[in-house]
């Protein structure tokens, strides 16, 4: 006579994670983080006030759809990714992408002056620059960029790279 | 380059990075949860609106074309006397494949609104009568198809049948040589028969293009689980 066994000495407790973030995790982001998405959201919008407004509708957002954040990604980027969706819906609202946008770098024979620099930085095309704020004010690695963009990695490194050489190359054809 | 990063500096010096207030953000959630739930209890009511309006439709269409044909049949003396209920095979928006025990063996109805056409005494593998298969062997598919009457809006004709239970697969081959696969059903449970049953609807100019000889239909070919040939049936 054969017996087979149930199989309950042989079953392994597999933990997994089926998504979502925890309150108490965006809540520990916000407190840490909070002076980050505020100063990187204000030099996005260019409003001081508006920032703030957004950072807070961005991390509300994130509590309301925090079931359906994917436990596999990063959390932070995930709720960085909310709130620069609200910001740029804010700048479309409030028509200030299209102002970005147009501001032109000084022309030529100018001193370079750091309002050139500006006014290049602001002349950037939205991805480049919103990746450079990102990798500059909130020192995301390239995967947290990549992410909270919804771009692939590799692309996160081109466009840094070209928004460099687009400000490097500006600034070396000005006259010194 | 130090330009950029005194830049940069300069782009969020003024933003207000003190101004972290947890519970503005628990609260504005709050508001916002409330909406989007009234949304959602909307989204979900109207859907809900939806599947039981398209519930009680395909119900209705099932009632109604059930009822239609034991009307039909039960008032018209030279059809076989019904044995039981007619059970619903398969069906469409606008037809059904209606199954029925009755004196002279199993019956196979194909109705649309007001219309139908039927067969009984398939002889086949498990829809025949229990004298009759005691007789014969049977076969392990037979068909029908419906006449240029049933076309009804869609501009199709139906060819539909039974076969036997170990048959998973029919092969229609038309007369113009065209093959058409139609959908195997299982008998319903209440149906009390072990056949099974397929139909397929075709478009009518397509069909009279093999219209060679009184019937379109050339043979019928049953395949079982593996792809073996069972039997071959001309029409």
């Amino acid at each position: 006579m054969s017996t087979k066994g149930n199989g309950a000495s042989s079953r392994r407790t597999r933990r997994m994670r089926h998504g979502g973030a925890s309150v108490a995790e965006i809540e520990e982001l916000y407190r840490r983080r909070f002076p980050v998405f505020v100063r990187t959201v204000t030099a996005t919008l260019r409003d001081a006030d508006a920032a703030v407004d957004v950072v807070q509708d961005g991390f509300a957002l994130a509590l309301r759809k925090r079931r359906t954040f994917r436990g596999d990604s990063n959390t932070e980027a995930w709720v960085w990714r909310i709130v620069l969706n609200v910001a740029l819906d804010h700048a479309r609202q409030q028509r200030r992408a299209r102002q970005l946008e147009r501001v032109e770098p000084a022309p030529a024979g100018d001193d370079h002056s750091t309002i050139d620099l500006r006014a290049l930085v602001l002349a950037l095309p939205q991805r480049q620059r919103l990746i450079l704020f990102l990798r500059y004010y909130a020192d995301l690695t390239y995967e947290q960029i990549a992410e909270a963009l919804g771009v692939r990695t590799g692309t996160v490194a081109a466009t840094l790279h070209s928004a460099h050489a687009t400000l490097r190359r500006e600034l070396e054809e000005v006259p010194r | 380059m130090k330009e950029l990063q005194i830049v940069l500096d300069e782009f969020g010096a003024d933003a207000r990075v003190d101004e972290a207030n947890w519970s503005d953000v628990v609260a504005r959630s709050r508001r916002a949860t409330t909406g989007y739930r009234s949304r959602r209890t909307l989204v979900l009511a109207l859907a809900a609106v939806i599947l039981i309006s398209l519930a009680s439709v395909a119900i209705a269409a099932e009632f109604d074309l059930l009822t239609q044909q034991e009307q039909f049949h039960d008032r018209t003396p030279d059809d076989p006397a019904r044995r039981g209920q007619s059970v619903q095979v398969a069906a469409s928006d606008n037809w059904a494949l209606i199954a029925w025990h009755s004196e002279a063996g199993l019956c196979l109805d194909f109705a649309i609104a007001d219309n139908s056409t039927f067969s009984c005494g398939l002889p086949v593998r498990g829809a025949m009568p229990a004298a009759d298969a005691n007789e014969r062997s049977g076969h392990a598919v037979a068909g029908s198809i419906s006449g240029g009457n049933l076309v009804g809006g869609d501009g199709r004709a139906t060819i539909f049948g039974a076969t036997a239970p170990e048959v998973a697969r029919v092969v229609v081959e038309l007369a113009n040589g065209r093959l058409v696969v139609p959908h195997v059903y299982d008998a319903p449970p209440n149906l009390d028969a072990e056949a099974r049953f397929f139909i397929a609807r075709l478009r009518l100019d397509e069909l009279e293009r093999g219209l060679d000889r009184e019937s379109p239909v050339r043979a019928y070919e049953a395949y079982d689980s593996d792809g073996r040939l069972i039997e071959r049936v001309e029409d």
